[in-house]
């Protein structure tokens, strides 16, 4: 019974915990360049989003992030691809990037996953936005049709909030 | 068990009072019809941030070890702490101590990783030292490595370097012992050269127990329209393992990473003491929404004997705002099952409205074994509708007339199932699966682990902040 009840406890925590910072962030670009993320907070929004090559929803979610960025004229909308990919794939990534010349994203790699890990990041593709401040302020797994407006929804109100 | 209560209690305290804490909680209940088998599996994962100082724990439930998966079910513990650490950083040096992920080069002396799906975790447990400059990465490692019934044994130590010599030039190395003295220990030395038009990385094992090097290469190219990769390998006896039998390292396979689910039904399986092959894959996109990909992989024995080869074709091409396909073919000799597997499927997804999607996949595989030259064919179908962001349902089907041949017997020749997922409040996510699943491989990252038969009902519940 007592599992149980710790069953029940980590079930309730997420909706009493707040919220996580990840402008601590570092990885390595295509080209084996530090990406310090605190270095980069100057966009109105950052947009980070975990995916690899395999994963056709990853690809899918590609366009209609490049697309809500270009929705947003007046706002500098930074989106961060982080690509999975395991050594078995992680010659492909920067073919699949070369080959997507239209995504203006910042492409980074984590291909032990242990930045992944540390966001609890499970499951791809697997999308947070975070504010000028690297704070976390919506999380979205998965990609179907539609859910880019969702990610529009939470950056419209964040703006609207920041006015 | 008292002390980990009182450890989450005051973990949660602490982060009430100063924020950065992630949650995630993944539970799966499975009602195994056939066996009359019921299993509870859960992995909760708590992380805690506070400037320098980070922490985070994995607590597991399997109740009861899934039989298929862990055969010897008395040595898992159905509740455990898995996965505990602190971290602590100053400008550009981490330090770990407890459990961590680490990858030194492309995984040919050491990679550790969890995919859950496959049940896979190779965490190691004890320290890290990790300093990240601009012209100088250092990583330090020691711990001992986890196999899949959390049993650990060996202690490792190794250290890897990477220095960017020149503007474009990195060059790295690393060395790995063990207390073990049948693998005692080995070295690799690795170079990468990047340009706009290519890139080059190469990276070379020596283990200290044969006295072969191993190798693996990669050339990248890069045009307006067309990009291209060649990879090459040569592994020779540098499988590096602990006592328990778990590899510390994980080579690329140099096959490819399908995006569908019968291409992966005849997976090559990674051996790294006997390996040499190559693969090539060329994209082009001749215009904006049509992307053509090429593939080819080939991997021999030293003797020379072939053990896997594929050819792969797939054309990608979005319509318009509304319609987008795939059409691929793929033939693939495997030697595990011995058998020639022609693969031709499509898949397509139609968008109703703006959130509202259709995708269907049709797939079909001819196989052919080599061995008794008998044939038989396998067909699947998949219908998904999704409505963002809440909802979608499934309906996956399968058939084969494998059980026609002589010789086989199989209870069932038809497999369905039908799948609905909720998506609610955060990101919360409750997805239920009732029928009937085929027997196959997964194969992800050069691991396979087997499916087996599935019949019933199954929960899955994620919540997560």
């Amino acid at each position: 019974m007592k599992k149980l009840y710790f069953l029940l406890i980590l079930l309730l925590l997420p909706f009493l915990l707040q919220a996580q910072n990840v402008k601590n962030m570092e990885l390595d670009d295509l080209n084996g360049n530090t990406f310090a993320l605190k270095d980069h907070l100057d966009a109105d929004a950052t947009i980070v989003s975990f995916w690899a090559t395999w994963c056709l929803p990853c690809q899918k979610e590609h366009p209609a992030l490049q697309k809500l960025k270009e929705s947003f004229k007046d706002k500098n909308i930074q989106i961060i691809a982080i690509s999975t990919d395991s050594p078995r794939s992680l010659a492909k990534v920067k073919k699949y990037v070369r080959s997507h010349k239209k995504y203006k994203f910042v492409f980074l790699l984590d291909p032990d996953r242990e930045f992944a890990q540390q966001l609890l990041v499970t499951e791809i593709p697997h999308t947070f936005v975070l504010d000028k401040n690297g704070n976390v302020i919506y999380t979205h797994t998965g990609y179907r049709l539609g859910d880019e407006k969702e990610l529009s929804k939470v950056l419209k109100e964040y703006f609207e909030k920041q006015n | 068990m008292k002390t980990w209560y009182l450890g989450l209690f005051l973990l949660f305290l602490t982060a009430l009072a100063s924020a950065q804490v992630a949650f995630k909680n993944q539970m799966v209940y499975t009602n195994w019809e056939e066996y009359n088998r019921t299993i509870l599996e859960d992995w909760a994962d708590l992380t805690y941030r506070h400037n320098w100082f980070k922490a985070g724990l994995r607590y597991e439930i399997n109740h009861p070890p899934d039989p298929f998966i862990f055969p010897q079910d008395s040595l898992l513990k159905n509740y455990e702490l898995t996965f505990r650490y602190v971290q602590v950083r100053y400008k550009k040096m981490n330090l770990t101590v407890g459990n961590y992920y680490e990858m030194f080069g492309r995984g040919l002396t050491l990679r550790t990783y969890e995919d859950r799906n496959l049940r896979v975790d190779t965490n190691l447990d004890g320290l890290k030292f990790n300093y990240s400059g601009r012209k100088l990465k250092l990583k330090a490692i020691g711990g001992r490595m986890r196999d899949k019934y959390n049993r650990r044994k060996n202690w490792l130590w190794g250290g890897d370097v990477e220095i960017k010599a020149l503007k474009n030039m990195r060059i790295g190395a690393s060395y790995l012992t063990q207390d073990q003295s049948s693998q005692k220990s080995l070295w690799a030395a690795r170079l990468s050269y990047t340009r706009d038009m290519w890139d080059f990385y190469a990276e070379t094992v020596r283990p200290s127990w044969y006295s072969a090097f191993s190798y693996y290469a990669a050339l990248n190219l890069y045009f307006e329209k067309v990009s291209a990769t060649l990879e090459l390998k040569d592994y020779n006896h540098m499988s590096f393992f602990n006592a328990y039998g778990t590899e510390y390292n994980a080579a690329p396979s140099l096959t490819r990473e399908h995006e569908f689910s019968m291409l992966n039904r005849h997976p090559h399986a990674l051996n790294q003491n006997d390996e040499r092959g190559y693969q090539m894959e060329i994209s082009y996109t001749p215009t904006d929404p049509i992307q053509i990909v090429l593939n080819h992989s080939q991997t021999f024995t030293h003797a020379g004997k072939s053990f896997f080869k594929e050819y792969y074709a797939e054309l990608g091409h979005t319509v318009n705002d509304r319609l987008e396909y795939h059409l691929a073919a793929a033939w693939t000799f495997d030697f595990t099952t011995n058998t020639d597997n022609i693969t031709p499927l499509v898949d397509g997804s139609y968008n109703l409205t703006d959130r509202d999607q259709i995708h269907l996949s049709l797939q079909h595989q001819h196989t052919k074994n080599r061995s008794d030259l008998s044939e038989f064919d396998s067909e699947l179908g998949l219908l998904e509708i999704s409505h963002s962001p809440f909802v979608s349902f499934a309906l996956v089907g399968e058939y084969t007339n494998k059980y026609q041949l002589r010789n086989v017997e199989m209870k069932r020749h038809a497999w369905l199932y039908g799948m609905v997922s909720f998506t609610f409040w955060h990101n919360q996510r409750l997805s239920v699966l009732y029928g009937s699943r085929r027997e196959g491989f997964i194969c992800v990252g050069g691991i396979c682990r087997y499916e087996p038969e599935f019949q019933g009902v199954e929960f899955k519940l994620t919540t997560q902040f």
